[in-house]
């Protein structure tokens, strides 16, 4: 981790994007994002659906590679180097941006396993069970899986799933962490679980956390970055500034609006018809 | 009318259509079943059968009778042949399809001859096919799905996997004839590995015949390996992606593992069809008759669909009863691999 340097009011981001703009067969889906991830610090996008949240993480870690006909325009800076240029290795950003999805996808292997696979591919194999242990404690986990390691993955709740992703994320060691609508499909008390997980790791890695949930990233967030779909039906970043401005002062109308939950449901109605 | 109400009328249509469709089905079925038990491959009574093989003559065939009759009529068919044969002492019953008809070798004789020779041609076809055929096939599916970009070059290798498959096997008969026997024929008659050609000058072996069989069957065992491919969930490959993972692991931890059953079943299947064809392994040169059994891949061969569409071709009803319990046997091991897919299939399912 080289990354402490950041003084206390001069932030120096891990992550940041400028003016990012992902584009679909060549119509933009989320245009000109210009936005900043530090360590230590929980930013939260918010947004309707369909305002270009997920496909901003996607290409934080440059996961659109693998859509064909995605393309990712702009510039993406990991420490300060564009994760897009030619002699960048895709394989080991995503190593190093990791990343959590809605839907829990455990692999069809041992829990284990599950976290070892990523680790083994990065680490030396000596120190397997010391990082699945480190993974699965960060995670919470390892109180309630340690006798049971060998047995699949798929055997445990949803909430215990969506925690041994991100022990699997923690166990290849990322600087920072993509959280997708992670609590989503988990019921209040799992979802309950996976926040405070949020906030114990918060002050080791940069966390990017897309949700529809406004008062879960009033509770998580340092930042929030706000997203909208303009009238070409392309997401833009509204708004991006620490969580209590953007709560309790926000910049734009559209803002205080989705805030308060007056307009949100009416906006992503009018992003989806256009 | 209403939308809702139009749609009710075409899907009653619809219903109908398919309904008739599977009676079809359910009629092909019937006649195939019904075939097989009206074959001749029932009881025979034959005068002399065990007899004549210690002196060496002939036996005679006197009278034969269908499977669903041998099965079901077995006492009247008895009773009947006593009364029809005086001299019931010598007379022998006997199925054509017995375990001596699967074991024994070629002979002359109608009543002595077996099957082995064809049998083992045909699963030494099977093994070659499968070992030519499944890693280049999956190889070829894994590549379209997993790393192939979706430019035109890709979307003509596709198309042209699915034009193959409708391929007539007589043209891959000739295909495998020019390359494989006749360009190959060096390699495929063993000639470079010092294997001495006895009987077969050219490359008319099975080796041809096998990779003929493997070409056949490729581009079915492509395509239902790109559909097993296909099947895996977007979002596990995703999830190992996140984690660093590069294609390969990812295809070789992830993606095989779980498209593994269906792509086995998929490669059984599409060897099944293969193996009972008889056009392109006939062009390619299976003989008509091998009096020792096949040894090795550069051996002359025949194989089950062959050996039975030689027997069917022939005067002698005799023949025809054997042409039947050939056809048997072909059937069954068939039947044995089809239940095996289906068993890998059936049990992936409930692991998962």
């Amino acid at each position: 981790m080289t990354q402490d340097v950041g003084v206390a009011n001069e932030r120096v981001d891990t992550l940041s994007t400028e003016e990012l703009t992902v584009t679909y067969d060549d119509i933009p889906v989320v245009s000109d994002v210009t936005v900043g991830f530090a360590r230590g610090e929980v930013t939260a996008l918010i947004g309707p659906a369909g305002s270009g949240k997920t496909s901003v993480l996607r290409a934080l870690n440059r996961l659109h590679d693998l859509t064909p006909i995605a393309r990712v325009h702009g510039s993406v800076r990991l420490h300060g180097k564009d994760i897009y240029d030619a002699d960048v290795d895709a394989f080991e950003i995503r190593r190093r941006v990791g990343m959590v999805f809605e839907t829990p996808t455990p692999f069809p292997m041992s829990i284990y396993d599950n976290v070892a696979w990523g680790a083994r591919m990065h680490g030396r194999p000596s120190e397997l069970d010391a990082v699945v242990e480190h993974g699965l404690r960060r995670a919470g986990l390892w109180d309630e899986v340690k006798d049971k390691l060998r047995q699949s993955a798929l055997r445990l709740s949803a909430g215990q799933q969506q925690r041994l992703c991100i022990a699997r994320t923690i166990a290849i060691d990322p600087d920072v962490i993509l959280m997708d609508e992670v609590t989503a499909p988990l019921d209040p008390i799992s979802t309950g679980k996976v926040e405070d997980l949020i906030l114990t790791l918060r002050p080791d890695y940069a966390i990017v956390l897309a949700t529809h949930n406004v008062q879960q990233a009033g509770r998580l967030s340092d930042r929030v970055a706000f997203f909208l779909v303009d009238e070409s039906r392309a997401g833009r970043l509204v708004e991006w500034a620490d969580t209590d401005s953007v709560f309790f002062a926000p910049r734009d109308a559209r803002t205080e609006a989705y805030i308060s939950g007056r307009a949100g449901s009416d906006m992503s109605a009018r992003g989806r018809t256009g | 009318m209403t939308p809702a109400r139009r749609r009710t009328r075409s899907s009653a249509a619809l219903r109908v259509l398919f309904a008739f469709a599977a009676l079809i089905a359910l009629t092909s079925v019937t006649a195939v079943v019904t075939h097989v038990v009206n074959t001749s491959a029932g009881l025979i009574a034959i005068r002399g059968g065990t007899e004549s093989a210690a002196t060496g003559d002939a036996a005679q065939v006197l009278a034969s009778w269908t499977l669903l009759e041998s099965m079901v009529y077995r006492s009247v068919i008895e009773r009947d042949a006593v009364e029809r044969f005086p001299d019931g002492t010598r007379i022998e019953f006997r199925s054509w399809l017995n375990p001596a008809f699967i074991t024994g070798g070629y002979s002359a004789d109608p009543t002595r001859t077996g099957v082995r020779g064809a049998l083992i041609g045909s699963l030494w076809l099977i093994v070659i096919a499968t070992i030519a055929a499944v890693p280049a096939g999956v190889g070829a599916a894994i590549y379209l799905q997993e790393f192939s970009a979706p430019h035109r070059l890709h979307r003509a290798m596709r198309e042209s996997v699915h034009l193959l498959a409708g391929v007539p096997s007589v043209v891959f008969g000739l295909i495998g004839l020019v390359i494989f026997a006749r360009l190959l024929g060096p390699l495929t008659s063993g000639a470079i590995f010092g294997v001495r050609a006895t009987r077969v000058p050219t490359g008319r072996t099975i080796v041809s015949a096998g990779l003929t069989v493997a070409l056949m069957t490729l581009p079915r065992i492509v395509i239902a390996a790109e559909q097993a491919i296909g099947a895996v969930a977007p979002r596990l490959r995703l999830a190992a992606f996140s984690v660093g993972a590069t294609r390969w692991q990812v295809v070789r931890d992830h993606v095989l593992p779980q498209a593994g059953p269906e792509i086995c079943a998929g490669a059984i299947f599409a060897l099944t069809r293969a193996v009972g064809d008889a056009a392109a392994v006939i062009i390619v040169g299976a003989s008509t008759v091998v009096l020792t059994d096949p040894s090795t891949p550069f051996a002359a061969f025949t194989a089950l669909p062959v050996i039975a569409y030689q027997w069917a071709m022939r005067p002698d009803p005799s023949y025809r009863g054997l042409a039947s319990a050939a056809l048997l046997v072909l059937l069954l091991v068939v039947v044995v691999l089809n239940v095996a897919a289906g068993v890998v299939r059936l049990r992936a399912r409930r692991t998962r």
